[in-house]
């Protein structure tokens, strides 16, 4: 490439990143300024207001709704997890038929296609009967139907991965079939549970749907929590900005270190199916 | 052999289990249930313990309802027209990530930050930006001359605001997935052509996109199943204003079952014709994108 072509490409490259940080940029430099201020693009707070965090950490329920969601999101992980890596290895490994399998495969794919709404009006009503409405374990298991099709998913990718030779080999070292699971995959798939689990926690966490549906306050979560702020007028969008990047930290903390499961989560789905 | 066969195949089903209780219970049971609810009249609001029977009545309904036809309409358009500007932008900018030799890190991770962003931030964000009096981007319109424009007030614009939202927030996605299949090529190939004097989209048009292409298709599908399910951005930046204009159907089902009104039963039934239509539409764009690849 010659050097006119590699400075068009870097040019081209810097116009398109602008277009994605500004935004980023805008909201973390209006989470810092007064409301005065926040209306105009071109005048700057000093010093930066830092309450604008406090203000939106004590905005009604907004504190709980980080609490609910945390918890939420762990324990819907975890059970995703478990219940998502047997049923992978079931499919991925063991001799239940073809038919079945594909049975499975489909249902699970064809599971992402269908719109939430067809999912979450049955199931307000069954909860308004059980008395599962608004509580943190009616939102841990009607999670389970977004995360638990997206990890059985993902893990079939990866235990497809890990060659079967090596089980073979340890069948013949004399590994019983109820370990071959724990002492053999489940080790070599352990980038997989993690990129899973993540991508997972990160579908908890911005969900926005089930939350307003199946929740009204007691486990109420983060997604709903910040659009309470979205009545505000514009005399509050820094505590509306603060709020936003708040919501955003554990992203950036999963961004910032776990980069590499992210990407591989984010392209995995599509390069095979 | 036999028995440790039948062993394996015994353990299998029960490793299945804990899924298909899960599955069973949580999706299953809900949507058989929603089948049959949506054969009756059932309107909180007109009485919880009245409920008829209908049999398809709420499925003829939606057919004379202009509203449900008008939020399918806004889907589509939104969903077509967020996934070709997607693609180009994403494939655009897999090329240059795949060109450059240095900063490749820094560029890649500002193009992508967008999609660790939930919908509902980047709704709020740009929601505060796009305002029409103190929104930042009429602002910098105005500083280099232009006169500002009403982004989700005027409703031949606000489905385009929307758009604009979307493709800021998910067009890495397909950048990731595009830059994978760029990568994966092996580079011998590559260098081949260009010793033999081909141009950059000869290189393009006859080695990288063949090989491309079954990148390319799963990632148009893939965006496009999540296109069609759009919620968040239209109920958190426009609540489908003005005027229907930016209402998009998850929206409309959402308002008529559960947001303002409890008519139970109808909403149910469009719920359910309305999937219908994203296995249709998505099954037509995977046969378009196999046509296109048979030429």
């Amino acid at each position: 490439m010659n050097r006119k072509k590699t400075l068009f490409v870097y040019i081209l490259l810097i116009v398109i990143s602008l277009f994605f940080a500004f935004p980023v940029i805008w909201i973390f430099v209006t989470s810092f300024k007064l409301p005065v201020d926040a209306t105009n693009f071109w005048s700057m707070t000093i010093p930066p207001r830092f309450d604008n965090y406090i203000k939106a950490w004590k905005n009604s329920g907004f504190a709980q709704a980080f609490v609910n969601t945390l918890v939420i999101a762990v324990v819907t992980v975890l059970i995703s997890l478990v219940a998502g890596f047997l049923m992978a290895y079931a499919i991925k490994r063991s001799p239940i038929g073809k038919k079945v399998k594909s049975f499975f495969f489909g249902g699970v794919y064809s599971m992402r296609i269908i719109p939430e709404m067809v999912f979450l009006i049955p199931l307000f009503i069954l909860y308004q009967q059980t008395k599962l409405y608004d509580t943190k374990i009616g939102m841990i298991f009607a999670f389970q139907v977004l995360t638990l099709p997206y990890c059985i998913m993902l893990l079939c990718n990866f235990i497809g991965d890990i060659p079967e030779d090596l089980e073979w080999a340890a069948r013949l070292d004399g590994c019983r079939e109820g370990q071959m699971m724990s002492r053999v995959v489940l080790p070599l798939a352990m980038p997989g549970i993690v990129t899973s689990g993540i991508l997972a926690f990160i579908t908890v966490w911005t969900s926005l749907m089930f939350p307003l549906t199946l929740a009204y306050s007691r486990a109420q979560t983060i997604a709903v929590s910040i659009s309470v702020f979205k009545g505000y007028g514009s005399f509050n969008w820094p505590v509306m900005a603060a709020a936003a990047m708040i919501v955003t930290i554990p992203q950036i903390i999963l961004f910032a270190f776990c980069n590499k499961y992210l990407i591989s989560g984010y392209t995995m789905g599509a390069v095979k199916e | 052999m036999s028995t440790s066969l039948k062993r394996r195949r015994r353990l299998g089903y029960l490793y299945a289990i804990p899924s298909l209780v899960i599955l069973v219970l949580f999706v299953i049971y809900p949507v058989i249930y929603g089948l049959r609810i949506s054969l009756f009249d059932w309107d909180w609001v007109a009485g919880i313990d009245k409920i008829t029977f209908v049999g398809l009545g709420n499925y003829l309904a939606i057919f004379k309802d202009p509203y449900f036809w008008n939020s399918l309409k806004n889907t589509i358009l939104f969903a077509v027209g967020s996934l070709v500007v997607e693609f180009v932008l994403g494939l655009l900018c897999a090329m240059l990530l795949y060109k450059i030799k240095r900063g490749g890190l820094l560029f890649r991770t500002i193009l992508i930050f967008p999609l660790t962003i939930s919908d509902m931030v980047a709704a709020i964000m740009w929601r505060m930006m796009l305002d029409p009096s103190s929104g930042v981007v009429n602002q910098l319109l105005n500083s280099i001359g232009i006169k500002s424009v009403d982004w989700l007030g005027n409703g031949k614009v606000v489905l385009f605001s929307i758009i604009l939202v979307e493709v800021w927030w998910m067009t890495g996605n397909i950048t990731l997935i595009m830059l994978s299949g760029l990568q994966s090529m092996p580079v011998e190939q590559l260098e081949c052509g260009r010793i033999d004097g081909a141009s950059s989209w000869q290189i393009f048009r006859y080695l990288q996109w063949p090989h491309l292409r079954s990148f390319a298709e799963s990632a148009l599908s893939l965006r496009m199943i999540d296109l069609l399910r759009v919620f968040a951005i239209s109920w958190a930046i426009t609540g489908g204003g003005p005027n229907r204009a930016s209402e998009v159907s998850q929206l409309y089902i959402y308002t008529n079952g559960l947001g303002k009104y409890l008519d139970i039963g109808y909403s149910i039934a469009m719920a359910i014709l309305f999937s219908i239509f994203v296995l249709i539409i998505v099954a037509v764009l995977k046969r378009i994108i196999r046509i296109g690849a048979d030429e």
